[in-house]
C-alpha cells in the first residue's frame, strides 16, 4: 500500500512538473504543432485534384417537359426517374447550364417560361422562346443554388399557342 | 507536509487515469489530430494541381457513327463500341453534333439491369434541330453515364455523326 502511494506521489510530481514545463515552454513549441506544410508539387509531378463539382457522384442533369412540368432526374444508368427530383437535404443544388429545345414552334408573339420552386412558385430563371426560334443553350458560369429539398418544375409566364418545349437542366450538388 | 502528499497522491492518480485512457483512446481520435494541417502555398509560390478531368489518362474522346468508339491520342480509333470501364462513371462535358438534316437526334445507352434479367437500352437525351449543320452543347457540369454502360449510340434521323468529350472519374 505504502509503495503504491510512493508511486502514485511520484507520477502526481511528474504531472505537475510536465504542466509547469508546458506553461514556460517557448511559443514555437506550441507553433511546431499547427505548423503549416506547403505543396511543393511541380509540372512534372502535379498534385492529382478532384473538384467535387466534377465527381460524377455529385453531378446531376434533369429533365423538365413542359407538360407535365415537373423535372425529373436523368439516370445514369439510363431512363429517367418516375418521380419528380428534389434536392436531398443537406445538399444544394448547383445548376451551371440549361438547354431548351422547341418542340412545336410556338406562333407569334412566342412563349416565356421559367424554372420555378414547385412549391413556392418562386422564379430562379426566366426564358424566352420567340415565335419561330428552336431553342438555345445557356452557361451559368458559377451557376446558381438551389435549395435543399426543393422540387424544380417550368411554369409559364404567358403563352401564345399550343407550342411545347423541353428543358435540360445540368449541375451538381454541394454540401458546403 | 501530509497534505502535500496527499495532493500529490491524488494527482498522480488522476494522471495514470489519463494516461491509461490515452491509450484505450479509439485509433480515430488520434487520426483527426494528426489529418491537421494547414497548407501554406502563397500567390507567388502557388500549388502545382492537376485536376482530374484533365489528365490524359482520364480523358475520353468516343466518335459516334452512330455507336460511340473511342478515339485514342494517337488518332486511332477503336473498331468496337466503348463500354465505361466498371470502376469508373463517364462524365460527358461537350456534345458536338454534325447533322446532314433537322430532327430529333437521340442518345441511346445500354446497361446492366437485374431486375430485368439483362440489358436494356434506353433513350434519355434528346437534341432536337431544325437545320443541318454543326451544333455543339457544352455541360459545365457534364452528364454522366454509369460503369458499364455500353453501346452510346447518337442517332440522327438525317443522318449525321457526332463526337463526345469527357473524362472517367471514380468518384
Amino acid at each position: 500500500m505504502k509503495y503504491a502511494k510512493r508511486i502514485l506521489m511520484v507520477a502526481g510530481a511528474l504531472a505537475l512538473a510536465g504542466i509547469l514545463g508546458v506553461a514556460i515552454a517557448p511559443k514555437a513549441v506550441h507553433a511546431v504543432v499547427a505548423s503549416a506544410v506547403q505543396v511543393v508539387n511541380t509540372a512534372a509531378s502535379p498534385a492529382i485534384t478532384q473538384d467535387t463539382s466534377k465527381q460524377a457522384a455529385q453531378v446531376v442533369s434533369l429533365y423538365c417537359a413542359e407538360s407535365p412540368s415537373l423535372c425529373n432526374q436523368i439516370l445514369e444508368g439510363g431512363g429517367i426517374t418516375g418521380t419528380a427530383y428534389t434536392v436531398p437535404a443537406g445538399f444544394h443544388l448547383v445548376i451551371t447550364s440549361a438547354h431548351v429545345f422547341v418542340v412545336t414552334p410556338f406562333t407569334s408573339p412566342g412563349s416565356e417560361l421559367y424554372l420555378q420552386n414547385t412549391s413556392s412558385g418562386e422564379p430562379y430563371e426566366y426564358f424566352n422562346v420567340p415565335s419561330g426560334s428552336s431553342g438555345a443553350s445557356f452557361d451559368f458560369g458559377s451557376g446558381f443554388s438551389v435549395a435543399p429539398g426543393t422540387g424544380l418544375s417550368i411554369n409559364e409566364a404567358f403563352l401564345s399557342s399550343a407550342g411545347s418545349v423541353i428543358f435540360y437542366f445540368h449541375g451538381y450538388l454541394t454540401a458546403n | 507536509m501530509n497534505m502535500i502528499r496527499k495532493s500529490l497522491t491524488a494527482l498522480g492518480a488522476v494522471f495514470l487515469l489519463a494516461l491509461l485512457l490515452a491509450a484505450l483512446a479509439p485509433k480515430a481520435a488520434h487520426g483527426v489530430a494528426a489529418a491537421l494541417v494547414q497548407v501554406a502555398n502563397t500567390a507567388a509560390a502557388p500549388a502545382i494541381t492537376e485536376d482530374l478531368s484533365k489528365l490524359p489518362s482520364q480523358s475520353v474522346h468516343l466518335y459516334c457513327s452512330p455507336v460511340c468508339s473511342q478515339v485514342f491520342p494517337n488518332g486511332n480509333l477503336t473498331p468496337s463500341a466503348f463500354t465505361v470501364p466498371a470502376t469508373q462513371s463517364l462524365v460527358i462535358s461537350t456534345v458536338e453534333l454534325q447533322a446532314s438534316g433537322g430532327g430529333d437526334v437521340i442518345l441511346s445507352q445500354t446497361n446492366f439491369s437485374s431486375g430485368a434479367g439483362g440489358n436494356v437500352t434506353t433513350e434519355s437525351v434528346t437534341w432536337v434541330l431544325y437545320t443541318a449543320g454543326p451544333f455543339q452543347f457544352e455541360y459545365p457540369s457534364g452528364m454522366v453515364f454509369a460503369p458499364g454502360t455500353t453501346d452510346l449510340s447518337i442517332i440522327f434521323p438525317g443522318g449525321g455523326f457526332a463526337n463526345l468529350y469527357g473524362y472517367l472519374s471514380a468518384n
